[in-house]
């Protein structure tokens, strides 16, 4: 596990040389600026969630299910940045002719998402609601939890390795066929989470 | 990380993720299902607590244990169960199993 301070300081870097790489490509291709704008705004944005959201997490520090902690916002500023950096970066390097292949920031950005999808899926079994404000038993809750773990880390491997593997347009298809399929695999497990169980565990947790 | 490899490596601490892996059970339960004393049980509690695979939560006067690992950490328990790491002893393997005899403590019936 990264510590929570490398990645306070990689989520500044990063958006820092996000905006460097905006107003780059802003100069090298100047008749795309709604495009640049709306980059540049997504760089104004995270770089609000990193000043801000230490300042909110501190403010409802009384309720524990109110805000994610602290040191999730930094994590996905990073992922967020790299998502759009990659592109960024790939895009100057096309328009001063360093790079030829057009489908490379696609591909990139496929991965980093299949990877974001891992990281995602990867904790969600550790983010349990305290017993006490659970609507169903422990139980049911957790074996829920997990299992959208494994969906969407497996989820997310498939298409980091479809991206890496598959030509461009079989990639988008079977990424796509994919995150549909554990959307629907959460949401039905989901579903059958809310509906009430018949016979209660002897347990007598909740 | 070490931490959760020095969890992982004992097959009782694999067991008691086991048994959580079904439903939160509290301090009692899970010790029913081993031949060992409280205080042992409670120390492998503190070595799963402290590499964050299981938290605790109080519940009336019982102590109710729940699993809290992460996809990557459950794959690297299937790995150690499939490899049996850290399965050095016939007696902690035993104890797993639930087959070793219950050392009784002083002063205990």
């Amino acid at each position: 596990m990264v510590p929570n301070s490398i990645m306070s300081k990689a989520a500044s870097a990063l958006t820092a040389v996000g905006i460097v790489l905006v107003a780059a490509n802003w100069y090298a291709k100047p008749e795309a600026a709604l495009a640049w704008t709306a980059a540049l705004a997504m760089f104004v944005v995270m770089i609000a969630a990193l000043r801000l959201s230490p300042r909110a997490v501190r403010r409802s520090a009384g309720d524990a299910t109110a805000l994610p902690s602290p040191d999730r916002i930094p994590t996905a500023v990073v992922f967020a940045a790299l998502m759009m950096g990659i592109p960024l970066a790939l895009t100057l390097a096309r328009s001063y002719g360093v790079v030829d292949d057009i489908d490379l920031g696609r591909r990139s950005t496929g991965v980093l998402i299949g990877a974001f999808l891992v990281m995602l899926g990867n904790v969600m079994p550790k983010n349990l609601p305290p017993l006490s404000s659970m609507r169903c038993d422990g139980a049911r809750q957790q074996a829920f939890q997990r299992l959208a773990g494994w969906t969407w880390v497996l989820c997310g491997l498939a298409s980091a390795i479809g991206w890496l593997a598959l030509s461009i347009d079989s990639a988008e298809i079977a990424t796509t066929v994919l995150v549909v399929t554990a959307m629907a695999l959460t949401i039905g497990q989901l579903l059958r989470l809310r509906r009430p169980r018949k016979e209660q565990p002897a347990s007598g947790l909740n | 990380m070490n931490k959760v490899f020095k969890a992982l490596s004992d097959p009782t601490r694999r067991r008691v993720l086991q048994l959580l892996r079904e439903r939160p059970m509290s301090a009692g339960e899970l010790s029913d299902h081993f031949p060992v004393s409280k205080p042992t049980m409670s120390a492998h509690f503190a070595v799963l607590q402290q590499a964050g695979l299981i938290e605790s939560q109080k519940s009336g006067r019982s102590i109710v244990y729940r699993l809290v690992m992460s996809v990557l950490e459950e794959a690297l328990l299937g790995f150690a169960q499939t490899f049996g790491w850290g399965a050095d002893s016939k007696r902690t393997s035993r104890v797993a199993d639930g087959k070793a005899v219950k050392r009784p403590l002083k002063g205990e019936a």
